[in-house]
């Protein structure tokens, strides 16, 4: 009898696994109709930060928020230059570039089908305030956010900030549905750090007016539907989009077998293998990340003398970076990527001079110089390689450096607490305006973490001051040029790359255009 | 120890987790601290989290802001799922090929076992693992590509957590065959290694026992030769072989990270990999006692089987 038993349970195994062998790939029970399918290697974590007011600055998340969200201004696709109606139907800027008043359309409605009013972007804008999470500093220098009445939206600013139009098409800042968030444990309150419960909630429901609707989030997926009731012009062109988690490597694999499908993780040279395959487009281009190095003052007192930090500038190979960053990559000129106002152009970029190096190093009087070059050690490698180059440039100068790549779990804190000593960084762009880049300035984010502290460099403070208030774009474009021919000259900071990237899709797809904010326009994607 | 060792690490959990900007906000980083309650000493934070524990809560996850105990229950079926049938693979061939083996010592079908069991051990298995998606994904076409589903079938209803049962539990047949189309290569590359070890210690093992008194009596006495092979041999030979099943068990549990990341496998090796690159202290605590806890079960188990398998065990 237990022999019998067991003979069946085996039998019964094996006509299940051929059974299974025989069906189709794609099974009929759940599917959808037309799919779009978006491949990321992505860290962050779908399950936590399904609230665009504390995982909307995340540039992997970017996307999925831009796709459910609408904000109050947005950008023409292809075009990051100048922020266009949305969500507000037209915006005007008070002379002094503090006061930003935004008419807010009538015909916008929220998934659930209520209308959206200026006290939802109320709502919105001062939770992510009271919250305190990561997207907290889009709103730094806001004392004001008012709705004035149902369709009108004024924010005021402690400082000129000509930014604030180019800040507002964050996902992060993507209207919320007060009504039906408050419902749910939402809340705008001074102490919503505490207050708010609506975490939940938003991991099971998006609560946006975007052109799409979350249907369900797992850790190794995101699955988006068209939202029914969109009220833009435009529908999606896809009924489902799958947003997965999958290695680069697995990437480069399956899309040459996938339809409607794109892969976003691909590296240069990985992209560059499938330029032959006549299936798909493989759009490989120059990132506005920004790579840099940066002596720091205060663990290393060396980097107090200029000379000696302009032996370090003059003596790296920049070119000889940019080949090992691979296809798509440039020098970058400044710390404010080329694709931006006030970039500086290619010509106006540090060239290497190893005369020039030589003599910097002598004349800031230290003999034999060893310094530490600190980094993160990446998953692609660049970084690791970046730092074996510049350890080479920099021995041709008279320069040792130590490397010290160190996982991200030890390097984050260490850069962040100010505790690199020749370090390397990346800056990606919280927003498409060079006002992002006052970070690196003294006594600023970046700044301090190269021991820069307010008043080390009054002349480079106050430009960037000006700059950073001047309304006027023409002006204020030639100001961040000066600012930052100051800063290649005077400063500790070392920009040296801007990466590549590729966005490698199926043939069929049309769209396929790369945004700084939010990085492919889902629903703007078609075939 | 575990939550000793965790805290011990170099670096600043609020420091780590927060965006580049709020980690310079002191009132995020406040925020931060107090929600954790990393803003207290950390003997008491150990006995907070002691006391938790008797509770069967683990803490919460500072990346996924849930509980660990309900990350871990999401994980943990996906690379269960992996782990049985790899295991149940490696078992089949392992043991069958180790006893081809013994049996057929120093012959040529040996030759070729143990080199065949040496190239499964001795292969990195993320190589064999991205090499085999591209020969029979890319290819042959013979399997489906990453993940535990197609991109466009929904997972079945949950149930348990293990796709193949929870679709046959609800009937949706189609999402069977579905899973067990993305389950088999997956399973077969981290297979690959155990098959290899399962087969040298079989056919040790058998070789130990193959020229016993008993051995040579069952077969004087004309007993049928799979008869004497799986009453007499096998079954004697199998402490051992036991033992290192059990081993193998607990390790593709907890140390099936490569093969998950190429195969886009929603684990628990994922799971502990960024955990331990965010510096996610609940969370890497709470996949050390899932490790431990592992290996615990699986002795325990294997201890029973050993009582089962040879009476002399039971006696003692």
């Amino acid at each position: 009898m237990q022999r019998r038993t067991t003979f069946l349970i085996a039998t019964l195994s094996v006509l299940a696994v051929l059974l299974a062998a025989c069906g189709t790939n794609g099974g009929s029970t759940g599917t959808t109709g037309k799919t779009l399918v978006v491949d990321d290697a992505y860290t962050w974590d779908f399950s936590k930060d399904t609230d665009p007011s504390r995982g909307g600055v995340d540039f992997d998340a970017d996307p999925f928020f831009h796709a459910i969200y609408d904000s109050l201004l947005t950008f023409k696709l292809g075009d990051s230059s100048t922020p266009i109606p949305l969500v507000a139907q037209s915006y005007t800027v008070s002379p002094d570039a503090k006061t930003f008043t935004f008419i807010i359309r009538k015909d916008v409605k929220f998934a659930d089908g209520t209308p959206l009013t200026a006290h939802d972007v109320e709502f919105t804008f001062n939770r992510l305030l009271n919250l305190h999470d990561n997207p907290v500093y889009l709103l730094d220098g806001i004392t004001s956010m008012k709705a004035t009445d149902d369709y009108t939206f004024v924010l005021t600013s402690s400082v000129p900030n000509p930014a604030i139009p180019f800040i507002v098409t964050n996902p992060a800042l993507g209207i919320i549905n007060s009504k039906l968030l408050m419902a749910h444990g939402g809340s705008d309150a001074a102490n919503a750090a505490t207050a708010d419960s609506a975490h939940d909630f938003l991991g099971t429901t998006s609560v946006g007016s975007g052109p799409y609707t979350m249907a369900s989030v797992s850790t190794s997926e995101v699955v988006l539907k068209a939202n029914t009731n969109y009220w833009g012009p435009d529908k999606p062109n896809f009924g489902t989009v799958i947003f997965r988690n999958v290695a680069a490597a697995t990437q480069l694999i399956e899309i040459q077998k996938a339809s409607n499908q794109i892969e976003l993780s691909l590296s240069g040279d990985q992209a560059a293998s499938l330029k032959s395959n006549s299936a798909l487009t493989v759009t490989s281009f120059t990132s506005p990340n920004i790579t840099f190095a940066f002596c720091n003052i205060k663990t290393t007192p060396a980097c107090a003398n200029q000379h000696f930090v302009n032996a370090i500038r003059y003596g790296i190979d920049y070119q000889a970076l940019v080949s090992v960053a691979g296809a798509g990559s440039a020098q970058a000129p400044g710390v404010v990527p080329t694709q931006f106002l006030g970039a500086l152009t290619q010509a106006q970029a540090i060239q290497r001079d190893v005369t020039k190096a030589k003599s910097e190093l002598q004349a800031s009087g230290i003999t034999n110089p060893t310094i530490q070059l600190d980094y993160t050690i990446s998953s692609t490698g660049l970084n690791d390689s970046l730092a074996a180059k510049i350890k080479a440039n920099l021995a041709d100068v008279g320069i040792t450096v130590n490397l010290n790549g160190q996982p991200s779990s030890i390097a984050t804190p260490n850069y962040r607490g100010g505790k690199y000593h020749l370090g390397l960084a990346g800056w990606a762009p919280d927003y498409p305006d060079p006002n992002d880049y006052l970070a690196f300035l003294p006594g600023q984010l970046v700044g301090l973490r190269a021991g820069w502290p307010t008043g080390a460099a009054p002349d480079i403070e106050a430009l960037g001051a000006r700059a950073g208030s001047t309304p006027d774009n023409a002006t204020r474009g030639p100001l961040f040029q000066q600012l930052q021919t100051l800063l290649n000259q005077e400063s500790p900071m070392l920009p040296l790359i801007q990466p590549g990237q590729s966005v490698v899709g199926t043939k069929n797809l049309t769209n396929v255009i790369y945004s700084p904010v939010w990085y492919l326009d889902l629903a703007s994607i078609g075939t | 120890m575990a939550f000793v060792l965790t805290h011990l690490v170099p670096g600043d959990p609020a420091v780590a987790n927060l965006g580049d900007r709020a980690s310079a906000d002191p009132v995020a980083v406040r925020i931060y601290r107090e929600h954790f309650g990393l803003d207290k000493p950390l003997p008491v934070q150990y006995f907070v989290y002691l006391g938790n524990l008797l509770h069967g809560d683990l803490g919460e996850s500072e990346q996924s802001q849930r509980p660990v105990s309900t990350d871990l229950a999401e994980y943990i079926p996906a690379t269960a799922e992996l782990a049985i049938t790899s295991i149940v693979l490696a078992c089949l061939l392992g043991i069958t090929l180790g006893v081809i083996a013994a049996l057929n010592r120093n012959r040529l079908s040996d030759q070729i076992i143990r080199v065949v069991s040496l190239g499964g051990m001795s292969t990195p298995q993320f190589w064999l693992a991205l090499v085999a998606l591209y020969i029979f994904f890319y290819k042959l076409s013979w399997v489906p590509g990453s993940g535990r589903l197609d991109a466009i079938v929904l997972p079945p209803p949950h149930l348990t957590g293990l796709f193949t049962i929870d679709s046959l539990a609800a009937g949706q047949f189609d999402v069977f065959a579905n899973s067990i189309q993305h389950l088999i290569l997956p399973a077969c590359v981290l297979a690959a290694f155990n098959m290899g070890l399962f087969t040298r210690f079989t056919r040790s093992a058998v070789l130990e026992v193959l020229e016993n008194d008993y051995v040579r009596t069952a077969r004087a006495k004309g007993l049928p030769e799979l008869t004497v092979v799986f009453r007499h041999i096998l079954r004697a030979a199998s402490p051992p072989i036991l033992t290192v099943v059990g081993l193998a068990f607990g390790n593709v549990m907890t140390g099936t990270v490569l093969v998950e990341n190429i195969f886009s496998w929603p684990g628990i090796g994922q799971y502990s990999y960024r955990s331990a690159t965010a510096l996610d202290l609940p969370a890497i605590v709470g996949v050390m006692l899932f490790v431990a806890i592992v290996y615990i079960l699986v002795n325990m188990v294997v201890d029973i089987l050993y009582g089962i398998i040879d009476p002399r065990v039971q006696l003692a």
